[in-house]
């Protein structure tokens, strides 16, 4: 009479719902654990069996650890009635694994509920078996499931058709005894053990499709025979897998695949087919053109007028289908361009990322003009993240085989410029290594450079976004460096020695200094006139002022560009000498640096005697 | 393949796990919290597939349960809602009208459910009706057992063993 007051699984569920905070969820949990404990010992079945039904739960659903039950599990899933045996059964399945010791207990009891005359008992096992199953079960027992296989129930026969694959992949070895009879099955009379058969047929193919390629008439006459969507797409997937194993096979289903794509209004079996066509049907205009017809229909249907019909799914799955037949048939992008492009707009984050791969890779030096164009109109309303995949991808794209697209560069350093100034601009180090990149190679667009270097640094506004700071770097590092080709020197100068750029991180700030350097020995070397002497005394005066504290910076670096510069100025302004002094400094900068190779380190011979 | 089953609720709660693949503990409740994280902040508008540690988990909300499964990433996955869609189907026929309420109260019966309609990662019956077929015979089964076990005369013998 004890189960009168054995809480059951009701009860369970219940108090757990009332639980309001989920300490007091923790709390009963564990009280009910302990209830469990005590109750799975008892020897009345109807107890231990529910005690391991609420144990179940517990396991399923909240993560309790069960398996300090399992012999109980065991003797639950030996009892003679069904309704006790479907509960130990499902614990069975739900919690062991490969490492429950138990296990060899219940290989006998396996095999009497597998020859069990009814069917449900016998198909409970087999699911368990599915689960659970380790090398030593299943060795023991391939050939109760090899018996199951003929057995005249349907029920049976599917079940252990697909619990096969369980066994193949846990014991290879009884590939070659049971090889035959899975292959029988495709004769079966029943569709549904066919459609099993297929199943199997493609997970064991997917790891080794070479065995299977005999099969592929049996399968040719499924594929034009059938008419269930579920085998057709399996079929589809297993003859992808085994056409680049003969390249007869693709021909030969050339037709029934055209057929299937004409015939279904299954959009996932299209699909299907269309990923078969990419992977081996490539050459053969005719499909290729079927497949971007049907895959054009799918992309105009995911669209709806306003967007409120819009399917997300068709639209993803499109864009990634158009992406893999572009080697063969790039008119598909071009004659559904508009819908491509509207998807960079999309609610759907993946759809956009579909839709910017596809149109980076249609770029050509041709249309890049307008594709950046686009990115660019999209980057402008877009937020952050997808804003700077669409900036880094035209950066990318651009600086592709050292800029082998960019056929006018100083659209190009237009860009660059446009592009720094986007909101939720983050590339600052990749435009910083262009800018100075395409100022070393491209010796006709250095005016421009200077240009953008001038406006960067004089609009300070741009200046809060912290990533700007690395392109502040390479704009002072230009005007320095391009000294000749800049303008307003002393606009520069004033530019580069604004309080604004205490406030720069150290390393910009040293890149300043050096520029002011550079500008101030050029300017005070062909200061000819009188007006110029005064402008660079007024230029020194400029610099005492906004330099002067820095030289006492903390960062080492800046700290000695300082000092370097102040040690130029003492010295132009004792006038005895400085002319050639100035003169052989300014030389000294004009000549171009050649690159270094990175080894060269290397190559420097030791001296001997030196340790380092 | 399909690797598991998941059905968890728009407040997190899990209803329903079914693992076709090993999973320790442990990793079967990161993965929990894991495809939580990723799926229930999805807006209604987005697509229903997300990739997730090189695998894919097809998913679809009915009413307040999200119902997910993990496919290898070569799975076709329209197919994979029709899955989905296919179990949820049985589902509605079984309790009628189901809602998350009875899957609550009833989850073995949910489990012995996915057990017709999965095996071993594979779909194994695509007709509902069959499925339906089979679940009523075996309640029948396992309601005549019951009755058995609450007759009289078998309580009496069990109290006096």
């Amino acid at each position: 009479m004890d189960y009168l007051f054995q809480r059951s699984l009701d009860d369970l569920v219940k108090g757990l719902r009332s639980q309001a905070a989920a300490s007091g969820e923790s709390r009963y949990v564990a009280k009910a654990l302990e209830e469990i404990r005590k109750e799975i010992k008892a020897t009345d079945p109807h107890i231990k069996a529910a005690a391991v039904h609420k144990l179940a739960y517990l396991n399923a659903l909240h993560g309790v650890d069960m398996a300090w039950a399992a012999f109980q599990v065991v003797e639950v899933m030996s009892m003679p009635k069904f309704s006790h045996k479907k509960i130990g059964y499902l614990a069975a399945s739900q919690s062991f694994t490969d490492s429950t010791d138990v296990l060899l207990l219940i290989t006998n009891l396996l095999k009497k509920d597998l020859s069990s005359k009814n069917e449900f008992e016998a198909g409970m096992a087999l699911e368990c078996l599915s689960r659970i199953a380790t090398p030593d079960l299943v060795r023991d027992l391939t050939q109760d499931v090899l018996t199951m296989l003929g057995s005249s129930k349907l029920y049976i026969r599917k079940k252990a058709t697909l619990v096969l694959f369980k066994v193949f992949s846990k014991h290879p070895e009884s590939i070659r005894v049971a090889f035959k009879r899975l292959v029988e099955k495709l004769d079966d009379r029943d569709s549904q053990v066919v459609a099993a058969c297929v199943s199997v047929l493609h997970e064991l193919a997917r790891q080794d499709p070479q065995p299977y390629l005999l099969l592929a008439p049996e399968l040719y006459r499924l594929l034009v025979e059938s008419t269930n969507n579920w085998l057709l797409i399996k079929l589809v997937k297993l003859f992808a897998l085994l056409m680049p194993l003969e390249p007869r096979l693709a021909k030969k289903i050339a037709e029934p695949l055209c057929e299937q794509m004409r015939r279904t209004s299954a959009k996932s079996l299209v699909l299907e087919c269309i990923r078969t066509i990419t992977v081996g049907l490539l050459d053969n205009t005719e499909v290729v053109e079927l497949a971007a017809g049907k895959l054009q229909e799918i992309l105009a249907a995911s669209h709806g007028g306003d967007g409120e019909d819009d399917d997300p799914n068709l639209k993803y799955l499109g864009l990634q289908a158009v992406l893999d037949l572009l080697p063969v048939y790039p008119q598909l992008v071009t004659q559904s361009k508009s819908v491509i492009i509207s998807c960079l707009n999309d609610v759907d984050p993946s759809v956009q990322m579909a839709s910017l791969r596809l149109i980076v890779s249609m770029v050509s030096d041709s249309n890049l003009a307008d594709t950046v164009q686009i990115l660019m109109r999209y980057a402008l309303s877009a937020e952050k993240i997808f804003c700077n995949e669409l900036l880094s991808s035209i950066l990318s794209t651009c600086s592709r085989s050292f800029y082998e697209l960019v056929t006018d560069f100083s659209w190009y350093v237009g860009v660059l410029g446009e592009l720094v100034r986007v909101p939720n601009f983050e590339q600052g180090k990749e435009v910083e290594r262009q800018l100075v990149d395409i100022g070393l190679r491209v010796e006709s667009v250095r005016k421009d450079l200077s240009r953008l270097a001038r406006d960067f640094l004089i609009d300070s506004s741009t200046w809060e976004n912290s990533h700007i700071h690395r392109v502040l770097a390479a704009a002072a590092w230009i005007a320095g460096e391009y000294v000749e080709l800049a303008g307003d020197l002393f606009e520069i100068v004033e530019a580069l020695l604004q309080p604004r750029m205490k406030k720069l991180p150290p390393s910009v700030q040293a890149v300043f200094l050096q520029a002011v350097l550079k500008i101030l020995v050029h300017f005070a070397s062909a200061a000819a006139t009188a007006v110029d002497a005064e402008v660079v005394d007024k230029m020194v005066t400029l610099i005492r002022e906004n330099a002067g504290s820095l030289q006492s910076h903390v960062d080492t670096e800046v700290q000695e560009r300082a000092s370097n510069l102040f040690g130029l100025i003492s010295f132009i302004e004792d006038e005895a000498g400085s002319g050639e002094m100035l003169a052989g400094i300014r030389e000294a900068f004009a000549k171009d640096l050649g690159p270094v190779s990175q080894f060269s380190q290397q190559r420097v011979v030791v001296p001997d005697g030196l340790e380092l | 393949q399909i690797r598991f089953v998941l059905l968890i609720s728009r407040q997190g709660k899990v209803r329903l796990t079914k693992w076709y693949s090993p999973y320790t503990q442990k990793e079967r409740l990161k993965a929990i919290r894991e495809l939580s994280a990723l799926i229930l902040p999805r807006g209604p508008k987005l697509c229903n597939f997300v990739e997730w540690k090189g695998l894919k988990v097809v998913y679809k909300r009915y009413a307040s349960l999200y119902f997910c499964i993990c496919v290898d990433s070569e799975d076709n996955e329209l197919d994979g809602l029709e899955v989905i869609h296919h179990y949820v189907q049985v589902l509605d026929r079984y309790f009628g009208n189901v809602c998350e309420l009875d899957l609550i109260f009833n989850f073995h019966k949910a489990y012995f459910i996915l057990d017709e309609i999965l095996i071993a990662g594979e779909l194994q019956e695509s007709s509902k009706k069959s499925v339906s077929r089979v679940i009523s015979a075996q309640d029948t089964l396992v309601e005549n057992a019951k009755e058995q076990a609450s007759s009289l005369s078998n309580m009496i013998a069990q109290a006096t063993k």
